[in-house]
C-alpha cells in the first residue's frame, strides 16, 4: 500500500473510532465519551469506606493501600463492588489481615467497620465532617493474636 | 487530502516525528516501568470484580497471574524497541498493541483511568506511521528528505488530542445543558471528589475545600472549561493559534490539579501536547551540543 492511502485509512479509522463514543454514548477503554464531571450532581453523596476503630474508641479511615490499592479511585470502587455483591464480610477480613501484618501505623487498631455514609459534600467541608446517614456493611475483628 | 502540500499531508520533517515517537513512546515507557507493580498487580484483584474493556472485552474471566507479568514485561521489551527504532515495521504496532492491552486490563477491574486513553492512542498512532526513519538505530545516514508521508501522523496526533477534548465537552452539554455552567454541578463535583479522597483516607485538596465555601468560583471556572472544551478544534488551524490553545489546556488541567488533586500526568508534564510544537529544534539543539562538547574535550 502506498504512502498516501496508508495515511488515509488510518486517519480515517482513527479519528472514526475516537469519535465513534459520542455516537454510541459509551464509556470504554481507550474509546471515551469521557463521561467523568458531565452528569447533573447535586451535593448529596454516598461514600461507601473502610473505618479502622482504635481501642480508644478513635477512628479514622483506612487507607487504599490496605484496600489492595495504591489508587484511591480504584480502591472506592473495590468497596463499592463488594458492597453491592454482598461480600463485604470477605472485604473486611481481607484488610483487617493487611493491617494485622502492619507493624507501626495501625497498631492501635482493634477493629474495622465497612460502611456507606451520605453526605452533603458541600457541607462536608463548610460545616463539618458529620454524615447525614450510615448504614453499616460489615464489621470485623484486627487478628493481633495473644498481646502480652 | 490532495497536493503534497495539503492541509493533511503538508510535507514536515522526519525528525520531527522522531523526536515524537522517542519522547512520547519514551514517556509510555516510562509510565509503563513505573506502574509496572501495579499494572500487573491487578491479577491479585477478585475475579468477581472483573469487568473487562476494550480488547479485554473478549475474555470471559481474568488471565492467569503469570501471563499478566509476560504480556507488561513484553509490553517493556516492545517499548525500548519502539523508543530506540529498532525493527519499527514490527515493534511500532506491537508496542502500540501490547500497551493498549496492559493499560485496558488494569482499567477492566471497575474503575476506568481516563488519564491514559490519549497516551494510549498517540503510541498506536505512531506505532502505525514511519516514526522511525530518522533518530532510530535502523535508520539510515543520510537524513530523509521533508515528506508528507511525515507529516499526516503529526496532524493526526494533534487531531486526536483536539477530539478527546471535544468529546468531554460534548458530554458535559448533553448530561448537563448549559446548566452545567451555570448551576453548581462543578462545585458539588470539587466538593464530592474531595470528600471522597478524604474519606478513603488519601491526601485531597485544600484549595479546593476551602472554595467550594463560595459559590460564584465555580460557574466562571465550569465556562473556561467548557470552552476550552469545545474549542478544541480551533488548535488544528494554525500553529500559533494551536499553541495558544495547547497553554489553555494545560491550565485547565493544573486548575484540576490544584482544586481536585488529580493528576493528568501526560497533558500536565507537556508531552501531550508536543505535536503541536515543532519539536524537532529540541533535537537539533541536542545534536549541537553535543558536537560542541565533542570539540571541546578535544
Amino acid at each position: 500500500m502506498d504512502d498516501r492511502r496508508w495515511a488515509n485509512l488510518v486517519t480515517i479509522a482513527t479519528l472514526g473510532a475516537v469519535l465513534s463514543p459520542v455516537v454510541r454514548d459509551t464509556d470504554g477503554f481507550p474509546l471515551s465519551n469521557y463521561p467523568m464531571f458531565s452528569s447533573r450532581r447535586d451535593s448529596a453523596v454516598q461514600i461507601h469506606h473502610v473505618v479502622a476503630w482504635s481501642r480508644e474508641g478513635a477512628h479514622r479511615p483506612v487507607s487504599p493501600e490496605l484496600v489492595g490499592t495504591d489508587e484511591i479511585m480504584q480502591a472506592h470502587q473495590t468497596i463499592k463492588i463488594a458492597v453491592r455483591q454482598g461480600r463485604a464480610d470477605s472485604l473486611c477480613r481481607e484488610v483487617a489481615k493487611r493491617i494485622a501484618r502492619d507493624t507501626r501505623a495501625w497498631l492501635d487498631v482493634d477493629a474495622l467497620v465497612v460502611r456507606t455514609d451520605r453526605y452533603d459534600a458541600v457541607a462536608y467541608f463548610q460545616v463539618g465532617p458529620k454524615p447525614l446517614r450510615t448504614t453499616v456493611r460489615a464489621q470485623c475483628e484486627v487478628p493481633r493474636g495473644e498481646r502480652p | 487530502m490532495s497536493g503534497q502540500h495539503g492541509f493533511w499531508y503538508r510535507s514536515m520533517p522526519a525528525r520531527r516525528l522522531a523526536v515524537l515517537r522517542c519522547s512520547i513512546g519514551g514517556y509510555a515507557l516510562v509510565y509503563l516501568v513505573a506502574r509496572l507493580p501495579h499494572l500487573a498487580g491487578v491479577a491479585r484483584f477478585d475475579p468477581a470484580q472483573f469487568h473487562p474493556v476494550g480488547p479485554v472485552s473478549w475474555l470471559a474471566q481474568p488471565l492467569p497471574v503469570a501471563v499478566v507479568w509476560l504480556l507488561a514485561v513484553c509490553a517493556v521489551a516492545a517499548g525500548v524497541a519502539f523508543v530506540v527504532g529498532w525493527r519499527f515495521r514490527v515493534s511500532g504496532p506491537l508496542f502500540g498493541g501490547l500497551l493498549l492491552w496492559v493499560i485496558s486490563y488494569r482499567n477492566s477491574w471497575g474503575m476506568i483511568f481516563h488519564t491514559e486513553n490519549l497516551l494510549v492512542l498517540h503510541v498506536i498512532v505512531l506505532g502505525l506511521a514511519r516514526s522511525a526513519d530518522a533518530l532510530a538505530l535502523d535508520a539510515g545516514t543520510d537524513p530523509p528528505r521533508d515528506h508528507g508521508r511525515y507529516g499526516w501522523p503529526v496532524r493526526l496526533l494533534c487531531a486526536v488530542t483536539v477530539a478527546t477534548y471535544l468529546l468531554a465537552g460534548i458530554a458535559k452539554l448533553k448530561a448537563g445543558g448549559i446548566e452545567w455552567v451555570t448551576s453548581d454541578t462543578l462545585r458539588n463535583f470539587v466538593a464530592y471528589d474531595n470528600l471522597r479522597k478524604a474519606e478513603l483516607g488519601a491526601s485531597y485538596s485544600i484549595i479546593g475545600a476551602f472554595a467550594v465555601r463560595y459559590d460564584w468560583i465555580f460557574p466562571p471556572l465550569a465556562g473556561l472549561s467548557l470552552l476550552i472544551e469545545l474549542g478544541a478544534p480551533v488548535a488544528l488551524f494554525g500553529r500559533r493559534i494551536g499553541m495558544i490553545w495547547c497553554a489553555l489546556a494545560w491550565s485547565f488541567h493544573f486548575g484540576v490539579l490544584v482544586i481536585m488533586a488529580i493528576l493528568f500526568h501526560y497533558p500536565l508534564l507537556g508531552v501531550a501536547y508536543a505535536s503541536f510544537f515543532p519539536v524537532e529544534r529540541i533535537g537539533d539543539r541536542v545534536e549541537r551540543a553535543v558536537r560542541r562538547a565533542r570539540r571541546l574535550n578535544r
